[in-house]
C-alpha cells in the first residue's frame, strides 16, 4: 500500500517524533511505500489567505506549489496517517491548516454541479489513522467528546472510500502523568498497528 | 405490580382519608423544595449573567469577539457587524480582535513549546490578547466552520494564546485542569456550516465540542453558553441567509 504520514510536532526532538519515526519504520518493514510530510520541517504556512478563500469554489483553488505536492500525495495516497499531539482538544493549528488548504474541491472532494452538495473524493484511501498523545487522562477527554477524534475518524473517514475504508485510533492518554514503562508499552502497540494496516 | 399495590394497602389499614392528607402534604412539600432551588439557581445565573428574571441586562458587561475570517466583506463579515451592533445596542463594552486583520501568527514554535511549561516570556503580541481575556466577562466567537472545526487560525489562537497561567493550571494529579478563566460568565459562538445540519450531525461537530464543553470549561463554572449556527451555506439562498442575520440581531440582543 501507498501511506501518507503526516507529522506534526515543533520538536524534532520530542515522543511524538519517536511515534512518527516507529510507525514508518513498521509500516516499510510490512512492505508499504511510504511518503512522509513533515509539517514544522517544511515550515507549512497554516493560513488560509483571502486570495485563497477568493478561488475555493472554483475548479482550481490551489495557488501554493507546496500546497499542490502535497495534494499530489494526497491523491495517490492509499491510507492516510496523522501523527501529532492534541491541543485543546485537537489538532495543532498547522495540521488544522493543512488540512484546510490541502483537503479542498478536487482532492478531497467535488462539489455536484446541480446541487452543489459534497461528494467524496478520496476513493483510493481505504485506511485512515490517527496516533495523538493527550496530556489529560482518557476519562477528562471523554467528556469532552474527543473532538479532535471525531475529525479523524469521521470528517476525514467520510471522504474516504466509502465501503472499504476503516479507521484506527492510537492515543496514549495522561502523557503528563504516564510512566516510561506506558511510553514503550505505546510505541510498541504503534509499531504492532501499523504492521497490521 | 408493587408500586400499584402500595395504596390499597394503606387505603385498607388505615384510613383513605389520612393517607390522601399525608399524599398532598408530601407533593406540596416536594413542589415548594423545587420551586425554592429553581429559584435559587435563578437568582444565582441572573447573579452571574447580571441579567434580571425578564432577561434584562442590569449591568453592561465586558464582551471579547474575536472574529476569524480572511475576508472582511464576507457573510460571516456580515455576522460581525450585526454581532457588535446588537451588543453596543445593549450598552456593553466591546472589543473586537480581528485575527487575519492583525496578521496573527497561530503556529505554536519551537521556542514556545519549550518555554509552555514554565510559562515565561509572552511575547508583546501575545500579551495584547491575554490582557482582553482577563478584562472580559463575556466572549463571542464569530467565524466559518471548516472541516468540522474552527479555523487554523482561531485554533491556533487557543494554542498561543490560551496556554499555562492564563487560562488555566495544571492540576497537582492529572485530571481536569483548573480554570483560571473564571471572569467569563458567557460564551457566545456564531458560526457559519457549509454542509447541512444531517452531514453535520455524521461528522460529530467537532468545532461544537471545543467551543462548548472544551473552553466553556475553563471559564466561569456557570457559564452560560449559545451556540448560534446556520447549516447549509453551500446550498442556501438571500432569504435563509438574510433570515440568519436576523436572528444573530435577536439573540445577541439577549446577552
Amino acid at each position: 500500500m501507498r501511506v501518507l504520514v503526516i507529522h506534526c510536532h515543533p520538536d524534532p526532538a520530542s515522543f511524538n517524533r519517536v511515534l512518527c519515526d516507529t510507525a514508518i519504520a513498521s509500516l516499510i518493514s510490512a512492505g508499504h511505500f511510504v511518503d512522509l510530510i513533515d509539517l514544522y520541517a517544511d515550515g507549512f504556512e497554516a493560513r488560509l489567505s483571502a486570495a485563497e478563500r477568493a478561488v475555493y469554489e472554483t475548479a482550481d483553488p490551489i495557488l501554493d506549489p507546496l500546497v499542490r505536492k502535497y495534494a499530489d500525495l494526497v491523491l495517490s495516497a492509499e491510507a492516510l496517517v496523522f501523527v501529532y499531539p492534541t491541543w485543546w482538544w485537537g489538532m495543532p493549528a498547522m495540521l488544522k491548516g493543512w488540512l484546510e488548504r490541502v483537503m479542498v474541491t478536487g482532492v478531497s472532494f467535488t462539489l455536484d454541479p446541480k446541487t452543489n452538495r459534497v461528494k467524496p473524493n478520496l476513493n483510493k484511501i481505504i485506511r485512515v489513522v490517527g496516533i495523538t498523545t493527550y496530556g489529560s487522562p482518557r476519562w477528562a477527554m471523554s467528556g469532552f467528546n474527543d473532538a479532535g477524534r471525531r475529525l479523524i475518524t469521521r470528517c476525514i473517514r467520510i471522504l474516504a472510500n466509502r465501503v472499504r475504508c476503516r479507521s484506527k485510533w492510537l492515543g496514549l492518554y495522561n502523557l503528563d502523568g504516564c510512566s516510561q514503562a506506558d511510553r514503550v508499552a505505546f510505541v510498541d502497540r504503534v509499531r504492532v498497528e501499523m504492521a497490521a494496516l | 405490580m408493587n408500586s400499584a399495590d402500595a395504596p390499597q394497602k394503606v387505603a385498607t389499614s388505615g384510613s383513605t382519608q389520612g393517607a390522601e392528607t399525608v399524599r398532598s402534604t408530601v407533593r406540596s412539600r416536594a413542589r415548594a423544595a423545587l420551586g425554592s432551588a429553581s429559584a435559587h439557581v435563578v437568582a444565582l445565573r441572573s447573579k452571574l449573567d447580571r441579567h434580571d428574571a425578564s432577561g434584562r441586562a442590569r449591568k453592561p458587561q465586558n464582551m471579547l469577539v474575536v472574529f476569524c475570517h480572511p475576508v472582511r466583506d464576507s457573510f460571516v463579515g456580515a455576522c460581525l457587524d450585526r454581532t457588535v451592533a446588537a451588543l453596543e445596542a445593549s450598552g456593553h463594552a466591546v472589543r473586537v480582535i480581528d485575527l487575519y486583520a492583525d496578521d496573527f501568527q497561530p503556529v505554536l514554535s519551537l521556542h514556545e513549546r519549550v518555554a509552555y511549561k514554565e510559562s515565561i516570556d509572552i511575547k508583546p503580541e501575545i500579551l495584547g490578547y491575554v490582557n482582553d481575556l482577563r478584562w472580559a466577562t463575556g466572549l463571542v466567537f464569530v467565524y466559518p466552520t471548516w472541516f468540522g472545526a474552527q479555523p487554523a487560525m482561531l485554533k491556533g489562537w487557543f494554542d498561543r494564546v490560551w496556554v499555562d497561567g492564563v487560562a488555566y493550571r495544571l492540576p497537582t494529579r492529572p485530571g481536569l485542569l483548573i480554570p483560571a478563566l473564571r471572569n467569563i460568565r458567557s460564551l457566545t459562538v456564531v458560526t457559519t456550516h457549509g454542509s447541512g445540519k444531517f452531514m453535520n450531525a455524521v461528522q460529530g461537530e467537532p468545532g461544537k465540542r471545543v467551543a462548548l464543553r472544551g473552553l466553556r470549561s475553563l471559564c466561569a463554572r456557570l457559564c452560560r453558553t449559545r451556540w448560534i449556527a446556520f447549516y447549509g451555506n453551500d446550498r442556501a439562498d438571500e432569504t435563509a441567509r438574510t433570515s440568519f442575520l436576523a436572528r444573530v440581531t435577536t439573540e445577541l440582543a439577549k446577552l
